[in-house]
């Protein structure tokens, strides 16, 4: 532990490590609530997979992987929103042919690149070693976007994913709000790709709001928990891995299982 | 009772190629408590849905009117049968009655002081007050039922529409529940749903009898004979006085 104090007051790269889990924590503890609450986490890690589709072709134009990134995974929620309301008694199925079909077009399409790239695995598992200043700028603006759609539509998306037919009701349009926040998510898939890697995603998108659920009793302080356990989760990954040199992504992932494990043993012990 | 507000005419409703309504008609007038009862699957939750917009009639319309006969959509609180949310859904009592204040053009997080007003008054009237900041999923039937009878008063409708709302609690509470709608009653168009015929009649003006098509009474000529009609089976009549 002291060895990684040390390291942390010499080297750039870990600091920049450890910013990039605290503004990963932020999306996360924000949109992961949501997708707890809304239980579309099945949902949520088919958009994830299917950001490989626009990473390959990314690559395959020479073009940067991250903006690819960004566009797939909007394009794809959108498609799976769009198609999901209209189809509603296949989502499961929709969502697998999602999922298999990113990753497929992403592999055909690196497949004709030429060369292996280094870069790829990282996003696939991620290597949130190598983050540099302009990915924190992205993840912080990422973030800020995020934000400010829940801060405005707070009350919009808590009726809508509550009660959505009372929302209906109401005359607000819960069709669009659903698909705005299946953006939203894909934007916060996004920001947690440089963390984990998008086969990963989905255990920061999930195990640390529901670890939060646990404890709370209203949608805004679910936020502010699930993202300070997402910190707390993602810097002690980053710590655990640093001495023995293990991937880092994976025991962040490893923590978070651990954590919520323990926060349901817990709860089930102390009783409600 | 001489304004018209919802007027339903010659609605027919299809699930698929199931026919669920057929040529209903109805009129309902402003501050009228009405009935309407049927057995299971005689398309009570459907027509409500149909009054509330949430489905469109195959054949046939309704108009809605607010008091000054004027065309209207919004002004029309609604009390689901059945909560669709999952029991451990971060929200408390508080936040789900402030719901009702909720439109599309509401914007940020705080409510407006005049909004919390008029929460305060409807929980006290509805007696929740206490269990403000208890968690939804922790509640009672009884007390949920209240909680969405809450939410839909603070939505300052001019139409009350209820779907079995003491399909989940015991008698004493649907007592209290009936009573406190008769009070609200007094300047407010009610519409409940039912399948107890004999417990509802106390309490309100009119009865629809919904089974796939309407017929229509006032309470005082209900007699045994309608009621083995409309359930295909005889029924114990059980007369009440209030």
């Amino acid at each position: 532990m002291n060895e990684f104090i040390t390291a942390l007051t010499e080297y750039t790269f870990l600091q920049n490590a450890i910013f990039a889990c605290l503004l990963a924590s932020i999306g996360c503890g924000v949109i992961g609530s949501y997708v707890v609450v809304k239980q579309i986490s099945f949902l949520t890690g088919g958009i994830a997979h299917s950001v490989l589709a626009g990473m390959g072709m990314a690559y395959f134009y020479n073009a940067s992987p991250i903006m690819g990134a960004i566009i797939a995974a909007l394009v794809s929620s959108i498609m799976i929103g769009w198609i999901n309301l209209r189809w509603k008694e296949h989502e499961d199925v929709l969502i697998a042919a999602f999922w298999s079909a990113g990753m497929a077009i992403g592999i055909l399409f690196l497949s004709r690149t030429p060369g292996y790239n280094v870069d790829l695995m990282s996003y696939l598992f991620g290597n949130i070693l190598l983050i540099t200043r302009s990915d924190l700028s992205l993840m912080f603006l990422l973030d800020i976007v995020v934000l400010a759609f829940v801060f405005v539509y707070y009350k919009h998306f808590l009726v809508s994913v509550f009660d959505e037919e009372f929302a209906r009701l109401r005359g607000i349009n819960t069709e669009f709000f659903y698909i705005l926040l299946l953006c939203l998510i894909s934007i916060t898939i996004v920001i947690l790709i440089q963390l984990v890697g998008l086969i990963m995603v989905i255990a920061l998108l999930t195990l640390p709001a529901a670890i939060a659920n646990q404890y709370v009793t209203s949608l805004h302080k679910m936020f502010l928990l699930s993202a300070v356990i997402c910190a707390v989760i993602s810097v002690a990954g980053v710590a655990i891995s640093f001495g023995p040199d293990l991937p880092t992504g994976s025991v962040i992932v490893l923590t978070a299982c651990c954590a919520y494990f323990s926060s349901v043993i817990f709860k089930q012990v102390s009783g409600r | 009772m001489t304004n018209v507000v919802i007027d339903i005419d010659d609605v027919s409703f299809n699930y698929g190629s199931v026919p669920v309504l057929e040529n209903i008609s109805l009129k309902i007038h402003e501050d009228e408590f009405i009935g309407i009862i049927g057995p299971n699957a005689s398309g009570k939750s459907t027509l409500l849905k149909l009054i509330l917009g949430l489905l469109e009639p195959d054949k046939g319309t309704i108009s809605k009117f607010n008091h000054d006969g004027k065309a209207q959509r919004n002004h029309i609180g609604y009390v689901p049968q059945h909560s669709t949310f999952s029991r451990d859904f971060p929200v408390t009592v508080g936040e789900v009655v402030m719901m009702g204040h909720i439109t599309a053009s509401s914007k940020f997080f705080r409510y407006s002081r005049k909004e919390i007003e008029l929460a305060k008054q409807v929980m006290q009237k509805l007696e929740i007050e206490e269990i403000e900041k208890r968690q939804v999923g922790e509640l009672s039937g009884g007390q949920l039922q209240r909680v969405l009878i809450a939410r839909a008063l603070v939505c300052q409708p001019e139409i009350l529409i209820l779907d079995e709302p003491t399909a989940n609690v015991d008698m004493r509470i649907e007592e209290d529940i009936f009573s406190l709608l008769k009070n609200y009653s007094e300047h407010m168009t009610i519409i409940v749903v039912s399948h107890d015929i004999a417990f509802i009649s106390g309490y309100v003006n009119r009865v629809a009898c919904l089974n796939r098509t309407l017929v229509c009474h006032n309470t005082e000529s209900i007699s045994g004979k309608m009621i083995e009609e409309l359930y295909d089976a005889p029924v114990k009549m059980i007369h009440h006085h209030h």
